[in-house]
């Protein structure tokens, strides 16, 4: 980068050209008040309070690049008085009474009033009234909070992709819609939550956390996510001395850029599933409960004639006891072998131009790869090919839609394609031979569960062998009820489910936050995942039980 | 992005075919795009929208914000009588403004509203290019100058009798 000499508070310094004056004051450790701007989104002035002085004239340092010559002034009277004046007009605007809002605490706005020295309103205040949309399950946005930075219009389309949110009408009366003015709860939103993260003030909020904690009062977790094998960054905001996660963010700095979906955001803390809550063994009069000395024994005496079925719902280091204790009688319980091997990692889904999806719906699983390519799509930067003959929720957004059993007509057709990513989940056997014909595809297939590529790792595959004894460990327990008819069946599992009476022998697992472990993402890569709860039950850790199996079986 | 439901009919041809011309343009630029639905559809549905989001890869969020930013983009079919008070500089002197608020109180509407009856829609303009007339509006296609409030009220009411007579 070029360097270039500009003056700021009257002193000469030396600047990267293509900066902007915020990104050159925050480097050199001067203080510009920001509201509107936020890192990783692309700058927009529309607050106004970042105001610095060049040569007599008010810009906006955020969007203002360095140019030769420049004099700036961060700090002249005029510039304080006038933004004073901006964040008076600011907290006249709408509703902005600190005390009956949630963000209070966390606000950016609150923090700048505190900053200027705020102590009054100089104008009349909350003239006009807005509705509040409490349609969507996890979101409530409140126009009356709302300070129009844009910050998560910008997020919902520059990162997520999504494109939901939006502005309506123009001045004092513009406000953040869904779609067409739609409520969110009806609207294309994908519940992402990335709007929620982004917005300085109250306007924004999910119904989980409200209320139930300030900043202050959390400890930030960083971990990663374990909904799907993309393996998330994310930062859990765990109440400080309880037993409770407040919120799940996105982490900026990793991989998915902050962005989750509601998989990871949402659904991880707010659908708690019925869990299994304490280990019970049947008998002839129905089930009773036994301790963990109870289980060892069994196991031990069932562990001769059994076979072991996984799902990839369990860790590298689960695996790897597992196989410790049950050498080469463990099977994984469904396929998990790709039909064609990834040789593309995530880095380039971001910068690859032609996307061709077979058979998934982006926006309900695998959510940020979704996200990945709609921002591409929007930006007329890529373009997306579509094979599904089931409903697509991404049909709409998609340059070319073809049904599944139009694969090679449909690749005929296109032929300018440039090395094009094919993401898929499972493929036929024909397909198969179709795709791996073009020499200039590229693949990235993603697994069905979060370890699915380390069952492979460990060499467990999908066989379905009969025996006396049948041990499962996992969640997925739908394959199961066919095999296990004639069979003592243990079941190491979390959820208390209607077919899981038909086992004999139930321990309740650690799930969830109160796991720890690794797993390969589709990447390949080893992703680590913390321990941030405390089970409520009397449930088990699955290490334990191994390491207790092969000691009893040492001596 | 909505799910759209689009009825095929003729005016959607015609729609297309603007668009086909403007996609081959490396932005293809949405304002055009809804100058020329607009003109075609005579306002600008729901289904409208969706249908240029889908065409032209624009959020429709995005859209709907352009459609309500500018005053011209009308999302409600107009009235029979579509009522242009020309805000440009040399109307705007003599006096437009001073018309403007005495129709919108005689007709109980604001600017870019229809009335109950369905009668007459409100809107403004800058400059039909007669500023030799000012204040001018227009009805439609027919041009009236040398307004004052009250001789524009007195024209509103001659369109209301003679709809009157043609009904009764």
């Amino acid at each position: 980068m070029e360097k270039i000499k500009i003056k700021i508070n009257g002193q000469e310094v030396e600047v990267e050209q293509g900066k902007t004056i915020l990104q050159v004051a925050k480097e050199l450790n001067l203080h510009i008040p920001t509201l509107c701007n936020f890192e990783p989104l692309l700058p927009q002035g529309s607050c106004r309070i970042c105001l610095v002085e060049d040569r007599g004239k008010f810009v906006t340092s955020c969007t203002t690049q360095v140019a030769p010559n420049m004099d700036v002034k961060l700090d002249t009277p005029d510039v304080i008085a006038s933004r004073n004046l901006i964040l008076q007009l600011l907290f006249t605007e709408r509703n902005h009474y600190c005390m009956y809002c949630e963000a209070s605490g966390d606000c950016e706005l609150q923090k700048l009033g505190y900053e200027f020295g705020l102590d009054h309103f100089e104008f009349e205040t909350y003239e006009r009234k807005f509705t509040v949309d409490n349609s969507h399950n996890y979101i409530v946005i409140d126009p009356n909070r709302c300070v129009l930075c844009r910050r998560c219009v910008r997020a919902c389309s520059q990162l997520a992709g999504h494109n939901v949110l939006g502005e309506m009408n123009r001045g004092i009366d513009t406000t953040i819609i869904a779609d067409m003015n739609v409520p969110l709860g009806e609207s294309s939103c994908t519940s992402c939550g990335l709007c929620v993260q982004v917005c300085p003030t109250g306007a924004i909020t999910d119904k989980r956390s409200y209320y139930f904690g300030k900043d202050i009062q959390t400890e930030e977790i960083y971990s990663n996510c374990d909904q799907c094998p993309v393996g998330c960054g994310v930062k859990i905001y765990k109440k400080k001395g309880s037993n409770f996660i407040v919120k799940i963010y996105g982490d900026f700095d990793k991989e998915n850029e902050g962005i989750l979906c509601k998989l990871g955001r949402y659904a991880a803390l707010f659908e708690e599933k019925s869990r299994l809550t304490s280990a019970k063994i049947k008998d002839d009069f129905g089930f009773k409960k036994i301790d963990f000395d109870g289980i060892i024994k069994t196991i031990n005496e069932k562990m001769e004639d059994s076979v072991v079925y996984v799902d990839g719902s369990l860790f590298n280091e689960e695996l790897s006891l597992i196989k410790k204790v049950f050498k080469d009688r463990v099977f994984s319980l469904y396929e998990n072998e790709p039909p064609i091997e990834s040789n593309v990692s995530i880095d380039d889904i971001k910068s690859a131009k032609d996307y061709i999806v077979i058979g998934v719906d982006l926006n309900r699983e695998y959510g940020v790869i979704g996200s990945f390519i709609k921002r591409k799509i929007f930006s007329k930067n890529g373009r997306l090919i579509l094979f599904d003959s089931n409903y697509n929720s991404l049909k709409n957004v998609a340059n070319y839609v073809f049904g599944i059993d139009e694969l090679e007509s449909g690749l005929e057709k296109l032929k300018d394609l440039d090395s094009p990513i094919i993401i898929y989940k499972n493929l036929s056997e024909k397909e198969t031979e179709i795709l791996s014909k073009n020499k200039n595809f590229r693949f990235f297939y993603l697994p069905f569960e979060t370890n699915s590529i380390g069952l492979l790792k460990e060499n467990i595959k999908h066989k379905i062998e009969k025996s006396k004894n049948i041990i499962f460990i996992g969640k997925n327990l739908q394959g199961l009820k066919d095999i296990a008819k004639e069979s003592f069946t243990i079941v190491f599992t979390p959820y208390e489910t209607d077919e899981i009476n038909k086992f004999d022998l139930l321990i309740p697992i650690n799930d969830g936050f109160e796991r720890e472990g690794s797993f390969y993402n589709v990447d390949g890569k080893v992703i680590n995942k913390a321990k941030v709860l405390d089970s409520k039950f009397e449930t088990f850790d699955l290490k334990a039980i191994l390491e207790e199996l092969i000691k009893v079986k040492s001596l | 992005m909505q799910k759209c439901d689009i009825k095929e009919n003729p005016q959607y041809d015609a729609l297309r075919l603007s668009l086909r011309i403007l996609k081959k343009e490396e932005k293809p630029s949405l304002i055009e795009a809804l100058h020329r639905a607009q003109e075609i559809f005579g306002y600008l549905p729901e289904e409208v929208l969706c249908f240029i989001s889908n065409e032209l890869k624009v959020p429709l969020s995005k859209i709907y914000g352009v459609v309500t930013f500018y005053h011209f983009f009308r999302t409600e079919p107009a009235a029979k009588y579509l009522i242009n008070i020309c805000l440009g500089t040399a109307c705007f002197v003599k006096g437009s403004e001073k018309v403007l608020k005495a129709l919108s109180e005689d007709l109980n509407i604001k600017v870019g509203e229809t009335t109950a009856d369905k009668l007459f829609t409100l809107s403004t303009a800058r400059c039909f290019g007669c500023c030799g007339l000012a204040p001018v509006m227009m009805i439609n296609k027919d041009v009236y100058g040398n307004l004052s409030p009250d001789k524009a009220k007195s024209i509103i009411e001659e369109y209301r009798r003679k709809e009157n007579q043609t009904n009764g």
